[in-house]
């Protein structure tokens, strides 16, 4: 049954898959796409990954979806506008199909040996988190992991966060500056609806970042939750992005401030670089990650509201400042 | 207090205090920043230097449960490196970006976050933190290449994101395979576990395709020509200096030092062959230029090639071979990284200079602007491989490594190699020098800051001193394999 299951999962997966390269509309791809990271957040159920699962269920098809949505309402905005640039999709030119397929049928080999010839691991990372996961603060290994015997890695990522929306803050156009901004459009029911769920959604946020200390969840997850819901804000028209701005370089840095000086002032004591000290680790991991979660959560949203409405005239200074 | 963590704590609060408080004077204090940095390096370069590489447990917690990191001799080279040009490249953009408003304000975050990410790369031991410290790298530096917003600036930029994708999808791919097959993700451990096995070489595959391509080794370079060529000059000079060369270095560190052995001689000879290709390929296309920055771009394709050229030096030869082919190559890549920013700096002030981005509007400006003109020819004296330079020491070792080896396809390679160099570096100079254009008075459109031309000249004299100074950093540069004892040694 199981099995079967697998089955018919992996050939979908592989069929929105194609349908994402197939598709000549673009919307029917980023729909598909949505379909497909769903489809994979069902993958790591079933790979024992609920905290992956989690993850790219809200990530990989719920807010990368709302940004590529998003992305198309701009592409068509701007189609529209501009025949010529109608015919320029149009013609687009055809690539040859044969390198693709060969590097997907070489990559298909080399992966399939690799796995069939793998050698026995004589190291078992497991083993350890389990014998040391005492000392991390947690319980819950994947955040033991996160946040404490690898949280190098972890606070490199919340920099890499932190980039991309500097980079998508850069890009937007230094004229705007939220003057020409048209008011966002009242939807009652929607306004209505979100009111009455937004309690809802922060305690979902909240609950899964207080879960990540004992089971699957924690800052990502909660982050993405956050950030789903401010996305609702702004689309029912409560104009986040304004009331936050004063605040949202502070918001959105907030939480790799928060972790580096836990990881600076550590070493006052004479402890090297990320290290609790002992008994404070579970508190200070609390800590951490509930900054984490308010950043992430401003992070995932600014990178949508950061875009530049729809007006079609301010995607295309770009044209304009050319020389 | 240890060093090694603070090297990557100063880039890192820096950037915090460029990203929170941006009405602060940031250019300056980035160059306070720097200077503190470059200490910080130096004192670490000098204990390294006396007591032998160290290794720093992150958390307190040992490979392979937590992440190492190491500072062996060729790490504290780089980190050096990266300091002295980082903070150069600081103060031309502190002049250069007086007159881009926009783009400075975004500037200094992104300039810390790369410089935080390098350094996390040249000190890293663990194969996923190098991934993660990669992922930091791109973006700033993808982020750093669309800066101006144009609409070719974003083309640029959107190319190069979506090939150093691929690149990291390629690079992970391969550690995952490796963690699953030795349970391990630090490299020291790895090198003592890696068995030669498909497992293995389908791992070490993937990642050696994904850091080509993030190397932009011929034929995967498409994307490096319009990034570095039409990013701002600093950006430029950073991009080509460093940033290419951090997964260079993975990649060396993944065949030559954690791998070491399993690299078969076809394979060697095959990345050689690729490197060949990009030195005279690269050399080709900066010929056909029209444009200055497009020609220095193209002159990184070409003189990363030279990189290349260590695997084939290195493997299935003598000890004393590998080690003058590892020496050759690392001196290589240092003295790149300063005559390539001396040079996009150069060209910058250049260009700011007669207002024109073609070759042809430098005609005559030899007499107007000679100080930049001079710092260009300087770099590109290193780069040519003409004595004294650091570009010659480099070029020395790999021919004497060639010589001992007996490969003498590759003496071939690396002489037309200099020559192919010098035909391109002289197409600008026959234009400066065009004495019709000196007696009509044509060129110089305005002044350039001194500051300007003072900081290239700077960074291509450090270049040359090369030449004079090579003992001091190939001292430190033996094969990493070879101190293995030495690297047991300091632990915090």
């Amino acid at each position: 049954m199981n099995l079967a299951f697998d089955i018919v999962l992996g050939l979908a997966l592989l069929l929105t898959a194609l349908g994402v390269f197939s598709s000549k509309d673009l919307f029917r791809a980023v729909v598909m796409f949505i379909a497909f990271g769903l489809l994979l957040a069902l993958v790591w159920v079933r790979l024992d990954a609920p905290d992956l699962a989690l993850a790219e269920a809200a990530i990989g098809a719920g807010l990368t979806g709302v940004l590529m949505i998003d992305a198309v309402a701009h592409l068509s905005a701007n189609t529209l506008q501009n025949d010529q640039r109608d015919d320029q999709y149009d013609h687009s030119p055809k690539r040859p199909l044969w390198l693709p397929v060969i590097s997907c049928v070489g990559l298909f080999v080399l992966l399939l040996g690799a796995i069939r010839f793998r050698p026995e691991a004589s190291v078992s990372l497991p083993d350890m988190v389990r014998d040391n996961i005492a000392e991390s603060g947690v319980e819950h290994p994947i955040t033991a992991v996160l946040l404490n015997f690898r949280s190098y890695d972890t606070l490199l990522e919340i920099a890499v966060l932190l980039v991309a929306v500097v980079v998508a803050m850069a890009l937007k156009p230094a004229a705007e500056d939220r003057v020409h901004q048209p008011p966002p459009a009242h939807d009652p029911i929607l306004h209505g609806l979100t009111a009455r769920l937004l309690p809802a959604m922060l305690l979902v946020g909240m609950y899964v970042l207080w879960a990540g200390s004992y089971m699957p969840g924690g800052a990502f997850q909660g982050g993405a939750i956050l950030a789903a819901a401010l996305v609702f804000l702004q689309l029912a028209g409560f104009a986040v992005d304004r009331y936050a701005a004063s605040l949202l370089r502070l918001g959105l840095a907030l939480g790799f401030l928060v972790f580096l000086t836990v990881a600076v002032s550590v070493m006052i004591g004479g402890r090297p670089f990320l290290t609790y000290p002992e008994g404070f680790a579970g508190q200070l991991i609390f800590f951490i990650e509930a900054m984490l979660t308010l950043s992430i959560g401003l992070i995932l949203f600014s990178l949508f509201s950061q875009n530049p409405p729809h007006s079609g005239a301010v995607g295309h200074q770009g044209a304009n400042h050319d020389q | 207090m240890n060093l090694i963590p603070l090297l990557l704590v100063i880039p890192l609060a820096w950037a915090l205090i460029s990203l929170l408080l941006p009405r602060l004077p940031l250019g300056p204090i980035a160059v306070l920043g720097m200077l503190v940095q470059l200490i910080a390096s130096a004192l670490l370069w000098r204990s390294v230097q006396l007591d032998g590489a160290a290794r720093y447990a992150i958390g307190d917690w040992m490979a392979p449960l937590g992440i190492t990191l190491v500072a062996d001799g060729l790490t504290v080279t780089l980190l050096a490196m990266t300091a002295l040009i980082a903070i150069i490249c600081a103060v031309y953009a502190l002049f250069y970006l007086r007159a881009h408003p926009h783009e400075k304000r975004y500037f200094w975050p992104l300039f810390w976050f790369l410089l935080a990410a390098l350094n996390g790369i040249w000190l890293a031991g663990d194969l996923f933190n190098l991934y993660v410290g990669l992922e930091l790298v791109t973006l700033a530096a993808v982020g750093m290449v669309t800066l101006s917003g144009k609409r070719n600036a974003l083309a640029a930029g959107l190319r190069y994101l979506y090939a150093a994708l691929l690149g990291s999808l390629g690079y992970l791919l391969g550690v995952a395979l490796l963690y699953s097959a030795y349970g391990t993700l630090d490299m020291q451990q790895l090198s003592q576990l890696m068995e030669n096995n498909w497992t293995t070489q389908a791992a070490l595959l993937l990642m050696t395709l994904g850091l080509l391509v993030k190397t932009a080794i011929f034929p995967l370079h498409a994307w490096l020509p319009p990034a570095h060529g039409g990013a701002l000059a600093p950006v430029s000079a950073l991009l080509s200096a460093l940033v290419v060369k951090s997964s260079f270095y993975i990649l060396a560190r993944l065949w030559l030092d954690a791998g070491s052995g399993l690299l078969p001689v076809a394979g060697a000879q095959l990345l050689g062959v690729l490197g060949a290709s990009a030195i005279f390929y690269g050399g080709f296309k900066a010929l056909q230029q029209k444009e200055i920055k497009m020609l220095v771009a193209y002159s990184t394709v070409a003189q990363l090639g030279y990189l290349m050229l260590v695997f084939p030096l290195a493997t299935g030869t003598s000890p004393a071979a590998a080690m003058l082919a590892w020496q050759g190559g690392m001196l290589h890549l240092v003295a790149h990284a300063f005559a390539k920013a001396a040079m996009f700096l150069s060209v910058g002030t250049l260009v700011l200079a007669v207002g024109s981005k073609q070759i042809s509007a430098l005609a005559g400006i030899s007499t107007r602007i000679p100080l930049s003109l001079f710092a260009f020819g300087l770099a590109g004296v290193s780069l040519m491989g003409l004595p004294p330079s650091g570009g010659f020491n480099a070029k020395w070792l790999m021919l004497q490594s060639a010589m001992t080896s007996g490969q003498w396809h590759w003496v071939i390679v690396l002489s037309l190699g200099s020559l192919l160099t010098a035909t391109y570096i002289f197409k600008v100079f026959r234009v400066s020098f065009d004495q019709q254009a000196i007696d009509q008075g044509k060129g110089v459109v305005a002044r350039a800051h001194w500051g300007l031309e003072v900081s290239a000249l700077l960074l291509a004299a450090i270049a040359i001193g090369l030449g004079f100074a090579a003992a001091l950093p190939i001292e430190l540069l033996s094969l990493p394999q070879l101190e293995n004892g030495a690297l047991e040694g300091v632990s915090p």
